[in-house]
């Protein structure tokens, strides 16, 4: 199994019913040592089981919420070992049993000199068991 | 085993040299000292180290000489030791025939502890988990005598986010445990077991203030764990002072000695066995003495130890001299940070690393004190503006610092007032970094000889030697960092050669010899790889080193100064003129292009913010150089200089241009935060600042200061020089407008300013007292109005109008943008311009087929498909406008495409509207970013650089004033007030406009012109009307009215050359002039105010002959692209 130490064990969970039905799940990662810059996220993309889950995507970081495609308009830099909660629209939410999840973003750049490919950068990628 | 697999070269190396196992045979046999063999093992290259070097303490040398007996191979060893995640049946066979076992971590992330190692351990493994506490605490373990830890001391720090094993002794004794009780720390007979990561962590710790103290304490601890794996008897007593004090040098020790080791296998088979027997012997002879050394210490015997010391260090010496005839020296500087003078709650607002001010304060004194107590020669790279500052709240002794100048320990370098990107700030700015920042270096050091930027730094252009060289500069370094490149030379040193043929001793950026830093694992470390390459480029001397951040883990960096101080083992801790004076010379001199030394001002934010600095701080320079012209004028005239407000301003405008605040981060900054409070978030017991700081606002407060002081001090001066000059002409009341000019030669433009006009006034006309011309009302605001008119005003001097009800000349009937010069053809569906035509040289300035666009590559913006709004909003007495609306991806843009009548440039002016917040492409690829294109015809391109003009042949350099694109018969050149940024592919000429890092928020303006000539750059006059273009014409409106014609005009002077600066110091008129031309030439200057006596000056301000002076006539040569200034008293004897 893949680890990432990014990641906080059990945190992923369906999202509570609404109207009767499960509208997605959440789980929360820890951005990595030095400081991610998601303040300049062009595009951010979760699969789940390899399957795509970014519609709506949103994220939550010192108790702010943000639509995954309205990042620029924030000013989020978030330091090593934070916690950042994503919520992804999933309807039905997640069977249980192990699930694979992948959560990329393409950036228009960082901090003192770190250009972008523009290609995907992987954010966190984990597999997780839902009870 | 997973180690066996590193690639690191370092690793490679210990896995195979296999120190120690084949040390001369006889020296073994003749040492009474027991030898303990040792296999390591760490996935993190500093944690191998760390535990490495600690193998040569003190206390453990009186025990045994470590062998280390590489990473792999199954022979049984006395100790094992594994750094990090190390895990396998390999692992597990290596502990088996180990003695004994000190082991990190021994398991992959979230797998259990091995049975076998559980049980060597005395441990039971219950889970991992990802959460630590902050702190280990001490028990009464015996093994922490040392320390002499009283029981629940917090003494080990931990990163709180980091995962460990929960483990449960079993038969294994509690050394330290979690905060939260859980052990940490066990031994189970030679066994011990640590159930963090835990040297990992203690290394991130590196900004602490108690970094030492964690460091200290974790190296005991690793002393006594070591001395029970390999069943010595451990130290049962608190660890004494004089072994505390010269702790580091044994493990510098170590460290030279893996430098050798490395050295010696990384030249193979070049090394012949007697040579590689010899090196064998003499660090055999040498560990002898150093365990010998070792015992003096503990002996409270220090001059002993010394000596033993000393021999063994010179063994090492020797080992190097034997293995290669380079050289080395060594440069250990320090850098950056941004002091303000601000006081927010009663903590100092500092940036970078002065983020903490109290802290780095300290820090910057023990390196002195490093300096100080070894004789270790350093540099220090920290800016003017902060010296400032800690000299002004009397931070630090200055004395103290001034001593160790004198000794020649600290050497001060660069000399600037901040780290500013001289590439695109403007000439006057190039000049007042270094005035500013000599004066304060003055404060603390002897002065400065030597011009260094730090690795994360650039600040070159062809004109600096002669700058430097003015200055009093003796010696150039040109190695920048990321923000920009310079072209490398094998050779010790050269004569670097500038645009003016000025040359400066310099050292250069190698070809093919990497540079090596102090800081990481690339640093001092990598010594080796650097000699080698230093002796295939056939360097006869090499130095590496630079000036590098505190913001960064100094690795080796107490072991290295600690062995080299004594001997320089790895390589002579250096000062630049002491390396320049000793390096051979390259007799040529080398000329560097501009495209040798390209700089990216980018690299520390992007150019979407850099344009809203540059724009800003170019206003502001040219607002504070007019204020001092007309202010030195209005001096000899009897107004007060305004010294003391002056100075300031331009203090805070040269901090500004720190390339910590210069676009950095953008609008809301929070880097400023994040760099200043650079480990708030995972330092526990942080006790620095909490202040959410932004750079903005203290940038915001500099330039709001600078910007109202120099508009004083300018208005006031031409009031005064108004109201003098006027004899008495003048009366209270009226519409008067002064408009002014500070560059050297008549103008004609367009000025604007705001009058009085009633809303049902006629038509309105400016006149000069002899003639009408028409005024245009852009804008009303009650009884008041924006008016722009045709002005023509003298060189240095102004114009009299006045603004009232006239008969216009007719707006030009034509639906179009034409005038003399021009017509522009726009896409009314895209507002593309779709043809430039050049009535003059009847040329389409556009290549055949493309059109004027805006693009980005994410998201996809290309405006030549996109529909926009598009009409011809005016067209009135002074000018006509094509005014374009549409959108750029999320954001809406503006484009005003404006020809006066009069203007040979059609001036564009956009604003994007970025909302909340925007980005736009991917930062340094500038073929990606929000670029305006200009399709311009095939041919050479042009560059402006502060005091130069060059031709560029690569695709992103940057530009001062204008990017020139000739054809060989005629040009086009893109003139620009900020947008340094330039991308030139398939013959466009593209300025930068918006990066993919940081977001711009809100409305942003920018300006532009596009200017047809005919000839290259110096035929069509294209740096005079870059001037122009950014001078538009000012305004002002007088309190009181003149009798007109009214005009004065203080200097005439000839074509080719700029007046940069005039200013008044110490009771002299200085007059800074530069060529433009390329070419010598006899300069005729007349001036208004005779002048009594002048001199050349130097930029330090030492005289360089007297210039004849006729009255009002000062004639001088100016060589080929040289800057001269002129000093003198006023024949009129105004203030002094």
């Amino acid at each position: 199994m893949n680890v990432n130490p990014w990641v906080i064990p059990g945190s992923l969970q369906n999202l509570p019913p609404a109207g009767g039905k499960i509208p997605g799940f959440h789980f929360v990662f820890r951005a990595g040592l030095g400081v991610t810059h998601l303040y300049v996220t062009h595009r951010m993309t979760l699969t789940v089981d390899r399957a795509d889950a970014s519609a709506n995507l949103r994220l939550k970081w010192k108790e702010k919420t943000s639509r995954a495609d309205a990042l620029p308009e924030t000013d989020w830099v978030c330091r090593a070992g934070e916690p950042i909660e994503v919520i992804a629209d999933f309807p039905g939410g997640l069977k249980p049993g192990q699930h694979h999840l992948k959560l990329e973003i393409i950036s228009g750049g960082g901090y003192g000199g770190r250009g972008e490919s523009g290609a995907p950068r992987v954010l966190c990628e984990f597999e997780d068991e839902l009870a | 085993m997973a180690q066996e697999q590193g690639t690191g070269t370092r690793r490679q190396f210990l896995s195979r040299a296999a120190l120690g196992a084949t040390l001369a045979p006889e020296m073994r046999a003749q040492s009474a000292r027991k030898r303990f063999s040792v296999a390591i093992a760490a996935s993190s290259a500093e944690v191998l180290d760390f535990l490495s070097w600690r193998l040569w303490d003190p206390f453990v040398l009186q025990a045994g000489i470590p062998q280390v007996a590489g990473r792999g191979g199954n022979a049984p060893v006395d100790l094992l030791i594994l750094g990090q995640y190390q895990s396998g049946r390999g692992i597990e066979v290596a502990m088996e025939r180990a003695g004994g076992v000190i082991a990190v971590q021994p398991a992959e992330l979230k797998a259990p502890l091995a049975a076998a190692v559980a049980s060597r351990m005395g441990v039971r493994f219950r889970k991992w988990d990802y959460k630590t506490p902050a702190f280990s605490v001490a028990t009464g373990h015996p093994l922490l005598q040392p320390l002499a830890c009283t029981t629940g001391r917090s003494f080990l720090p931990h990163l709180p986010f980091a995962w460990h094993m929960e483990i449960e002794p079993v038969k294994a004794e509690v050394v330290t445990r979690f905060t939260s009780g859980a052990p940490d720390i066990v031994i189970n007979g030679r066994s011990a077991l640590i159930a963090s990561n835990l040297v990992f962590e203690v290394l991130q710790y590196h900004r602490h203030p108690d970094t030492l103290q964690f460091n200290g304490d974790l190296s005991l601890v690793l002393a006594n764990l070591t001395l029970a794996a390999i069943g010595a008897q451990p130290v049962d007593v608190p660890a004494p002072k004089l072994y505390l004090d010269w702790r580091d040098h044994f493990y510098g020790y170590a460290f030279g000695r893996e430098f050798i080791f490395e050295l010696l296998a990384l030249k193979g088979e070049s090394v012949g066995g007697a040579l590689r027997e010899l090196v064998e012997y003499e660090a055999a002879h040498s560990d002898e003495l150093i365990a010998a050394a070792a015992g003096c210490l503990l002996r409270d015997d220090v001059p002993g130890m010394q000596a033993l010391y000393r021999d063994a260090a010179e063994g090492l010496l020797r080992c190097r001299l034997a293995l290669t005839k380079v050289q080395p020296y060594f440069i250990r500087g320090w850098h950056g940070g941004l002091l303000s003078d601000r006081m927010v709650d009663g903590e100092i607002i500092g940036y970078a690393e002065w983020g903490w001010p109290s802290r780095t304060m300290k820090w910057t004194e023990a390196r002195l004190a490093v300096s100080e107590r070894l004789g270790y020669k350093q540099i220090n790279q920290v800016g003017g503006a902060t010296w400032d500052q800690i000299a002004d709240r009397g931070l630090t002794d200055l004395d103290r610092w001034k001593r160790a100048s004198a000794a020649g320990l600290i050497e001060s370098v660069k000399g600037m007032y901040s780290d500013a990107y001289m590439e695109v700030i403007g000439p006057e700015s190039n000049i007042r970094q270094f005035e500013y920042g000599l004066r304060a270096f003055r404060r603390m050091s002897q002065g400065v000889r030597t011009f260094m930027v730090a690795t994360d730094d650039f600040a070159f252009h062809p004109q600096l030697p002669q700058i430097l060289k003015s200055f009093g500069f003796e010696f150039a370094v040109l190695r920048p960092g990321g923000p920009g490149r310079f072209k490398g030379v094998d050779c010790a040193q050269l004569l670097w050669k500038g645009l003016d043929g000025t040359c400066i001793q310099a050292v250069p950026n190698y070809a093919t010899v990497p540079q090596t830093l102090i800081a990481g694992n690339g640093g001092i470390a990598r010594m080796p790889q650097f000699l080698l390459a230093a002796e295939k480029a056939g360097l006869p001397t090499a130095i590496g080193g630079g000036a590098v951040d505190d913001t960064l883990y100094m690795h080796g960096e107490r072991e290295y100064e600690s062995l080299n101080s004594v001997v320089p083992v790895q390589a002579i801790p250096a000062t630049w003129p002491e390396y320049c004076q000793r390096a051979p010379i390259r007799p040529e001199p080398v000329f560097f292009t501009a495209d040798d030394m390209l700089g990216y001002p980018c690299f520390w934010s992007g150019y979407g913010s850099i344009n809203a600095e540059c724009r800003d701080d170019r206003r502001l320079e040219r607002l504070l150089v007019a204020a001092e012209k007309f202010s030195t004028l209005a001096a000899q005239k009897g107004r007060p200089y305004p010294t003391a407000a002056l100075d300031r301003a331009w203090k805070y405008l040269l901090s500004s241009q720190d390339h910590f605040s210069y676009g950095c981060g953008g609008p809301d900054n929070p880097e400023g935060y994040n760099v200043g409070g650079l480990q708030e978030g995972g330092m526990r017991g942080y006790a620095g600042p909490r202040i959410p700081i932004t750079m903005e606002d203290t940038d915001v407060r500099w330039k709001k200061y600078a910007g109202e002081a120099g508009r004083e001090a300018l208005e006031g001066a031409l009031a005064h020089l108004c109201r003098v000059e006027a004899e008495g002409r003048t009366a209270a009341g009226g519409a008067c407008l002064l408009v002014y000019n500070p560059l050297n030669w008549s103008r004609k433009g367009t000025a604007q300013a705001w009058v009085r006009a009633p809303s049902g006034a006629p038509q309105l006309v400016a006149f000069d007292g002899e003639q009408e011309t028409g005024a245009a009302v852009l804008e009303r605001r009650g009884e008041e109005a924006l008016v722009e008119f045709h002005a023509q005003v003298p060189s240095l001097g102004f114009r009299a109008y006045t603004i009232r009800a006239g008969n216009t000349p007719a707006a030009p009937a034509a639906k179009r943008l034409e005038n003399r010069y021009f017509r522009v053809e726009v896409s009314p569906e895209t507002g593309a311009v779709t043809s430039l035509f050049d009535k003059a040289r009847g040329k389409e300035l556009l290549r055949p087929g493309e059109v004027t666009r805006i693009e980005c590559s994410e998201p996809r913006i290309d405006t030549r498909t996109a529909r926009a709004q598009v009409k011809l909003d005016r067209a009135d007495a002074v000018a006509s406008r094509m005014h374009i609306q549409g959108q750029l991806a999320k954001c809406s843009y503006t484009l005003l495409l404006t020809l006066a009548h009069e203007s040979p440039w059609l001036e564009v002016g956009m604003e994007i509207d970025y909302g909340k917040g925007a980005i736009f492409g991917f930062k340094m690829k500038p073929e990606t970013l929000l670029r305006a294109v200009f399709p311009l015809r095939p041919g050479s391109r042009w560059i402006n650089l502060p005091f130069g003009v060059y031709q560029t042949a690569v695709a992103n350099p940057v530009m001062l004033d204008f990017c020139d694109a000739h054809d060989g018969s005629s040009g086009v050149a893109i003139l620009i007030d900020s947008m340094p940024g330039l991308h030139l592919a398939d013959d466009n000429v593209e300025v930068l406009v918006s990066d993919g890092f940081p977001p711009l928020r809100g409305v942003h303006p920018y300006r532009f012109a596009i200017y047809p000539h005919a000839g290259d750059w110096r035929a069509g006059n294209v740096l005079r009307n870059a001037h122009e273009f950014q001078e538009k014409l000012p305004a002002l409106a007088l309190p009181e009215s003149v009798s007109l014609p009214f005009e004065r005009s203080y200097l005439e002077a000839a074509d080719g050359v700029v007046l940069s600066a005039l200013t008044l110091k110490g009771g002299k008129m200085h007059a800074r002039f530069y060529d433009t031309t390329g070419a010598a030439s006899r300069i005729e200057t007349r001036w208004r105010i005779p002048w009594k006596d002048a001199s050349a000056v130097r930029l330090d301000d030492q005289a360089e002959g007297d210039l004849p002076v006729d009255g009002a006539h000062i004639r001088f040569d100016l060589p080929a692209w040289r800057i001269l200034t002129i000093a003198g008293r006023s024949a009129e004897g105004g203030q002094a």
